[in-house]
């Protein structure tokens, strides 16, 4: 019957229920596994010795003392990790970022690792470690980097994607362009024209877990890593790859996951603990501090964005413009051109341009951070759409119904939208109680659109069934949001089956094929997919074994309600065969019965969403809290209704963290000011209101049940849905994030000034 | 060299212990500071002396002449401790601002006080209380106010050998009242960014005596006179707390930081210092 | 651009073909939307005739 992706309205008896996750007891116990909480017979410590400058020339390091100490079992520097990239740059850059070579470029940078027994002598040869350093002018600010005076980060870079090609060397990577139509044209056809720039500071994921990993190298050429991860066969690719190791020769477990929005898509000390187990012949487990997590991984891009958007008197957009400047770190990146794909992906433009430039700064190399690059693009245009709006004097939520792309409307970053939940999601939001509650003084109320792609990728699912007919479903996608639970549930919908007799894992790389990570939403959109069709081919198979124990032609069997049942009236008394009965008979009739299926879903679905806040603002102090809030998105199919919301909740609590206080403080010694969570402050849970949500069902057509990918547009509108209730609280135009209580406080004294 | 960990059972014995160490010696209450900092690697000590063990430090006694708070009493004890709580509520509103639930279970007046941090929360309401501090070394002890203890960020003016036993507060005069309020972006779990302690006792609805102390605008709790002197008389009239505000920001000499500007600091300063005096005014029965 | 392919696999080779300047791009990652549907990876998707081909960067997700 082939596996047909098509979106086919199927009645479901478990889809859309609340059961309770698989790995709900072991993680509430403290049962479950985290990346730290794995060890190994004869392990070491690994540690880590960091830069503490922005920017500086290794000159030397001397290890001699270090290694003399007793219990000092091996130490590394890039002189142990050869360059074997081959020319391929981005591979390049991670070894580079993994382990500084002959260039300390941000503070934090690792510089040299040591294996020790134990954690006190390992911090003890850290110490004991000489580095002569020559410092070198830094830069960390996205727009000082672009002066021509600012200190240039690499001698290679030469921007791509302007005409004609540079002649010297820059921090700016890359130029990108998206859009249509003639802006020119449009902005002479506009009665009215809003032109803002505004800044956005660099924030972290934040995941509660760190970065924490067992690595055991053997001397015979094979290793094992344990790592908390979102992608443990794309660890695997990175890590053997930078070793010189074989692929298939390093098997990658992953632990269960304290979070990860992006962060743990990327390889920050694994490498590293791999050549220090090699060289020291014993499992290393490397755990990375607090402060580490801050200074040396994830964080997501600092910005500078200026918008320009024209409509005429009636409304309609005329023409929109975007400049978007991310700095991506010390290395390159795509982040100002996926700000500039996503900046007016929510309307139907006739004249639209948008221009990204990614840059590079003495800061950590950037990481995606759940829809990566698009809240800061998504803040800078919603808040020009509502300054815009007030121009015309349109509500702001009838100013984006009345622009709002739709099916056949082509995208701002180029192709033609099929079915999609922009304008349901603003019509959701016209209709919601929320925007009729009154509002008490100092309090206002906002509302801000998002988009984010959604993607699929290579997945590779087992579906495994008992003799005693309980179900193991084995999966290569991380299980960051409750994905076992709803992949679980798929499996008993098309086995028909009890939920609770499958037990959803996820398997290590030597069990099944080469998984892609869990991003771009496709944890359950992808695996999801795959354990339809491994159940489907098991289906068959049971079918082809109740015809074997019947002894009656597999085209009389049918499969319906877990049950394999002889269609014909030849065959009326033969009794319907359950899906545990066929499975206790499978040792006589053919051995294990699975089903399995390895694919590329594509088309995870664009998925849209619309958030409403209420803000609350004591004027005198400029701090702000959040009252209300309320989010509206389309999900295609919610599997698991509870955990569709919870990623929704998730989204819009980062965001509301990311909008009021979350950044990166840097002196102006290029150091970074606050690498804990006591001044990098996220939202504790008193800061923030129950997060209500509406989840829309608007099927993908290219999923059996009709999922799209939920994970990661619910951060995209929260800075600017906070924004605009915050202007709408105090009149006051924030254009700087985090609208933190002192930037509050100086634009209402210039206001009153 | 491994470190000594000793547990005195009187304070003379803890003040000879810290005299006699030629190390690093550090006095462990509820080490909510001092362990994280030992884990953090800022400080490797010699000698830990835990006083926890020592009656004298660990209880709270509470009369009409005054009241005596143990410099081992955990921010949670105090906050129980219902007659403190009534006579002093300010003090012990922020003395319970300390950390979270599980640090309040530990952590100490005295330890938040000898920490030193200028951001400190209990400071600044034990000097607007006029609170004193019992100072015993091997020879005696001394009686020292609070203010005199703190000389800069993570400095105290105790010498080697000396350890607070105990916080005293004076007698509470009928018609007082104090308050604490700080500023902090978060609604929890965070460091003061600004803070104010006011303490007032009231004669015919009017302030008769007032003390106004601001934590984290300067490298030590600041006792602002004028401040006091602003509302002193008034019946905390809205001209009166405009007066207090002023003098309050004149007063600051903060830094810009990563919790704040010197600007924000400044202003909220005054801010905070009005909403505290109103709060110690309404519990002292002014109307 | 014209280009007769009927499949992803062969409007890429046909592309890299007439313009081997786009080889770079296609290095460094692509992703095709046939007719406003997004393919990363599934490159044996059949083209239907006069459908609108889009080549957009392969982008990375959180």
């Amino acid at each position: 019957m082939g596996n047909d992706p098509s979106y086919t309205n199927q009645k479901f008896k478990v889809i859309g229920s609340r059961v309770k996750r698989p790995d709900g007891i072991d993680k509430v116990t403290g049962r479950a596994k985290y990346g730290a909480d794995h060890n190994a017979p004869g392990q070491l410590v690994g540690l880590f010795l960091r830069s503490p400058h922005a920017h500086a020339r290794i000159k030397k390091i001397s290890t001699a003392r270090a290694e003399k100490l007793s219990g000092v079992k091996a130490i590394i520097t890039c002189d142990d990790l050869p360059d074997l990239t081959n020319g391929d740059t981005e591979a390049r850059d991670i070894l580079e970022n993994c382990m500084a070579r002959g260039r300390a470029l941000y503070d934090g940078h690792a510089i040299a690792a040591v294996a020790a027994i134990d954690e006190k002598t390992a911090k003890k040869a850290l110490q004991l470690i000489k580095v002569t350093y020559e410092a070198l002018p830094h830069v960390t600010d996205v727009d000082d980097a672009l002066k021509p005076d600012a200190p240039v980060l690499h001698d290679y870079i030469y921007t791509t994607g302007v005409e004609p090609k540079p002649k010297t060397p820059s921090n700016l990577c890359n130029v990108s362009e998206f859009g249509h139509g003639d802006i020119e044209a449009g902005f002479a056809e506009a009665d009215v024209i809003v032109e803002k720039s505004y800044k956005t500071e660099q924030v972290h994921q934040g995941y509660i877990e760190p970065h924490a990993c067992v690595a055991s190298v053997s001397p015979d050429g094979t290793g094992e890593l344990w790592v908390t991860t979102q992608g443990h066969f794309s660890f695997r690719s990175v890590c053997a790859n930078l070793l010189g190791m074989d692929v298939a020769k390093l098997k990658v477990t992953a632990s269960e996951i304290g979070g990860g929005f992006g962060g743990k898509t990327h390889v920050w000390t694994e490498p590293v603990a791999l050549a220090l187990s090699r060289k020291a012949n014993r499992p290393v487990k490397v755990v990375m501090t607090r402060e580490e997590v801050f200074r040396a991984s994830g964080p997501a891009s600092s910005t500078s964005i200026d918008v320009k958007i024209g409509a005429k008197n009636d409304g309609t957009i005329t023409a929109a413009f975007a400049a978007l400047r991310y700095q991506g770190g010390a290395f390159p990146g795509i982040w100002a051109m996926l700000g500039a794909m996503t900046s007016f992906a929510c309307y139907n433009l006739a004249n639209v341009k948008a221009l990204g430039y990614d840059v590079v700064v003495n800061r950590p190399k950037v990481a995606a951070y759940r829809a990566p690059s698009a809240p800061m693009a998504a803040f800078a245009v919603e808040s020009t759409m509502d300054l815009l709006a007030k121009k015309l004097r349109m509500k702001p939520l009838d100013f984006r119904i009345k622009n709002a792309a739709k099916e056949g409307t082509r995208a701002s970053y180029g192709p033609v939208y099929g079915p999609i939940g922009i304008g349901p999601t603003l019509e959701a939001v016209k209709k919601h109680p929320h925007m009729r509650a009154r509002l008490k003084k100092n309090q206002g109320r906002g509302m801000a659109c998002g988009f984010w792609f959604n993607f699929g990728g290579q997945t590779c699912t087992d579906l495994n069934i008992a003799t005693d007919g309980s179900v193991t479903l084995t999966v290569g996608t991380i299980d960051v949001g409750g994905s076992r639970a709803s992949l679980s549930l798929i499996a008993a919908e098309e086995l028909g089956i009890p939920y609770e007799q499958v037990r959803a894992h996820i398997g290590d790389t030597g069990s099944l094929g080469h998984n892609d990570m869990t991003d771009g939403s496709r944890g359950t959109f992808s695996s999801g997919m795959a354990t339809i069709f491994a159940a489907r081919q098991a289906v068959e198979v049971m079918r082809a074994r109740a015809a074997t124990m019947w002894d009656i032609p597999v085209e009389d069997v049918v499969w319906e309600s877990g049950q394999a049942k002889a269609t014909g009236k030849k065959h009326r008394k033969l009794k319907a065969l359950s899906l545990a009965d066929i499975a206790a008979a499978s040792p006589n009739t053919g051995g294990p019965i699975a089903g399995h299926n390895e694919s590329v879903p594509d088309n995870a679905g664009v998925s849209f969403a619309s958030h409403i806040c209420d803000v609350e603002v004591d004027p005198e102090t400029g701090a702000t809290r959040v009252i209300r809030y309320t989010v509206i998105q389309d999900a295609g199919k919610a599997i698991h209704p509870t955990y569709v919301e919870g990623q929704f909740q998730g989204g819009a609590a980062q965001g509301i963290g990311w909008a009021l206080n979350e950044e990166y403080i840097y002196g102006d010694d290029g150091r970074l000011q606050n690498p804990g969570f006591l001044d990098y402050r996220i939202p504790v849970c008193s800061d923030l209101p129950f997060i209500d949500t509406q989840i829309l069902e608007i099927p993908n057509p290219h999923h059996p049940y009709g999922v799209r990918g939920v994970g990661e547009t619910s951060i995209v509108p929260p800075l600017a849905a906070i924004g605009n209730a915050l202007s709408n609280a105090m009149g006051v135009r924030m254009d700087h994030v985090p609208m933190s209580p002192p930037r509050i406080l100086k634009a209402l004294a210039q206001l009153d000034g | 060299m491994p470190m000594r960990y000793e547990t005195p059972s009187t304070t003379r014995e803890a003040a000879a212990l810290l005299e006699n160490e030629a190390g690093a010696a550090f006095v462990l209450a509820g080490g909510t500071d001092l362990l994280v900092r030992m884990k953090l690697g800022h400080i490797e000590p010699a000698l830990l002396v835990d006083i926890k063990h020592i009656p004298a430090m660990s209880s709270i006694t509470h009369s009409a002449k005054g009241t005596r708070i143990g410099a081992a009493v955990s921010g949670a004890e105090l906050g129980e401790h219902k007659a403190v709580a009534k006579a002093w509520p300010g003090v012990v509103e922020a003395t319970n601002l300390i950390g979270s639930d599980q640090v309040q279970s530990r952590c100490t007046m005295v330890g938040n006080l000898c920490n030193a941090s200028p951001a400190a929360d209990s400071v600044p309401a034990m000097i607007a209380a006029g609170a004193k501090a019992v100072v015993v070394s091997r020879l005696g002890r001394r009686t020292v106010p609070v203010e005199k203890i703190v000389t800069g960020p993570g400095q105290t003016s105790l010498n080697k050998g000396e350890v607070i036993e105990a916080i005293v507060l004076p007698a509470r005069p009928s018609r007082s009242g104090d308050a604490y309020l700080r500023f902090i972006p978060r609604t929890e779990m965070d460091i003061a960014v600004v803070s104010a302690g006011v303490n007032l006792t009231l004669e015919r609805g009017r302030v008769k005596t007032a003390r106004v102390v601001l934590g984290a605008v300067a490298p030590t709790a600041v006792v602002v006179p004028a401040a006091a002197r602003a509302i002193i008389g008034s019946r905390l009239d809205e001209g009166a707390l405009e007066k207090l505000a002023a003098a309050c920001s004149a007063a600051c000499n903060p830094i810009d930081d990563k919790r704040g500007t010197v600007e924000y600091r400044t202003k909220v300063a005054g801010v905070l210092a009005k909403r505290a005096a109103k709060i110690a005014f309404q519990r002292a029965g002014g109307a | 651009m014209e280009i007769e392919a009927s499949t992803i696999r062969q409007l890429l080779m046909v592309l890299v073909e007439q313009y081997p300047r786009m080889q770079g791009h296609l290095d460094e990652g692509v992703a095709i939307a046939v007719e406003g549907e997004i393919y990363r990876d599934n490159w044996d998707r059949v083209i239907p005739p006069g459908s609108e081909v889009f080549l957009i960067p392969r982008i990375q997700g959180g």
